[in-house]
């Protein structure tokens, strides 16, 4: 099976729901990422930027530079209206998804 | 070791339009430097983490590919699809096609278009070949520059210096048939005089004359804001070029 096929499409539903908690730059969606899933999921950024370019033209996200580190200008993005009702109705397919896998494979609900 | 080859030479690769490409190689570059410093705060000397983040991040080939799926007009994308030779063949053909139609509508159909065209003389046909040259190469520079989006550096400059000779060969022609439809018609003033009742014709043949000037000069103003719009887009890419990097 390959394992990073399916970390892939997860990336969508990782990023937005970061960006749910507080608007982020690109470098620290991939470290927050890969700390919390104590580096199980690296982001690469040949994943991450066009999928951020690519939600942008969908209107999930909205992004926006600023100073926020040290004066440091960053890209930031947020999450839209569009982008919280998509993440909603993304959220509710996994977990549908994570069900159905449960009952038909039980070892790996365990 | 600075960022800055890297940057330029991801810049040149990326085939995305401006001002798209100028944002995505700031966001790298910002992204480059917020790796090195954790390098650095995790115990790398400046120049290896430098080195260490360029590695990391050139080791991902398929961001190019992945950006342009993004970013690339329709068009564009799905000529990219298509051989070399296809694609350009097909593009050169649909800028034929709509030149074609253009001086259909504007010339052809107009019966005192035609008579002005012809009341020119032989000087005209210099220039009406220019004045389509002008036609086609408007065409393709626009729709390369604002409908294709290909914003790469070959493609910017591209037939500006082309554009600036057909202006200056039509204006020059003009005049030069301007200047001998004048020394024909004084050379045999005499005869032209005696069929106007004894009296030269000066309005007559000035209005003949200066055809070749008036078609020629039209046509190089045409070429010249041609010539304007795509080096203005042209510099103004140059600049934000400069300004990512």
């Amino acid at each position: 099976m390959d394992v990073d096929r399916i970390k892939n499409a997860c990336s969508e539903t990782l990023v937005v729901n970061l960006l749910k908690e507080k608007p982020m730059h690109g470098y620290d969606m991939c470290k927050e990422i890969e700390n919390r899933s104590s580096g199980y999921f690296v982001l690469k950024h040949s994943t991450l930027y066009p999928l951020l370019h690519r939600l942008e033209k969908e209107g999930l996200v909205k992004s926006k530079w600023s100073e926020f580190d040290a004066g440091k200008p960053r890209k930031y993005y947020y999450l839209t209206k569009k982008g919280v009702a998509h993440h909603e109705k993304t959220i509710e397919s996994w977990r549908e998804l994570v069900a159905s896998i449960g009952h038909l494979i039980p070892e790996v609900a365990t | 070791m600075t960022f800055g080859p890297y940057l330029a030479q991801l810049e040149n690769a990326l085939e995305i339009p401006y001002p798209e490409r100028a944002e995505v190689i700031s966001e790298i570059a910002a992204h480059l430097e917020d790796l090195c410093a954790d390098l650095m705060f995790n115990g790398t000397s400046e120049t290896e983490a430098r080195e260490e983040a360029i590695r990391a991040m050139s080791a991902d080939a398929g961001f190019v590919r992945e950006m342009a799926d993004v970013h690339q007009t329709a068009i564009a994308k799905a000529l990219s699809k298509l051989p070399r030779n296809v694609s350009l063949g097909i593009e050169y053909s649909a800028i034929a096609l709509v030149g074609l139609f253009l001086v259909f509508i504007t010339v052809l159909q107009e019966a005192p278009m035609i008579e002005f065209l012809a009341s020119g003389g032989l000087f005209m046909i210099p220039i009406n070949l220019a004045g389509i040259a002008i036609v086609f190469l408007g065409i393709e520079r626009i729709y390369s520059l604002f409908i294709k989006k290909d914003h790469s550096q070959e493609n910017l400059e591209k037939r500006l210096l082309s554009l600036g000779f057909l202006a200056v060969a039509c204006v020059m022609t003009g005049v030069i048939g301007t200047l001998v439809g004048f020394y024909q018609a004084f050379s045999v003033a005499d005869q032209v005089a005696s069929k106007f009742d004894g009296v030269f014709p000066i309005f007559e043949v000035t209005r003949i004359a200066i055809t070749t000037s008036i078609w020629g000069i039209t046509l190089a103003f045409i070429a010249v804001v041609v010539r304007f719009i795509a080096k203005a887009k042209a510099t103004r890419i140059l600049g934000m070029r400069s300004l990512s990097t």
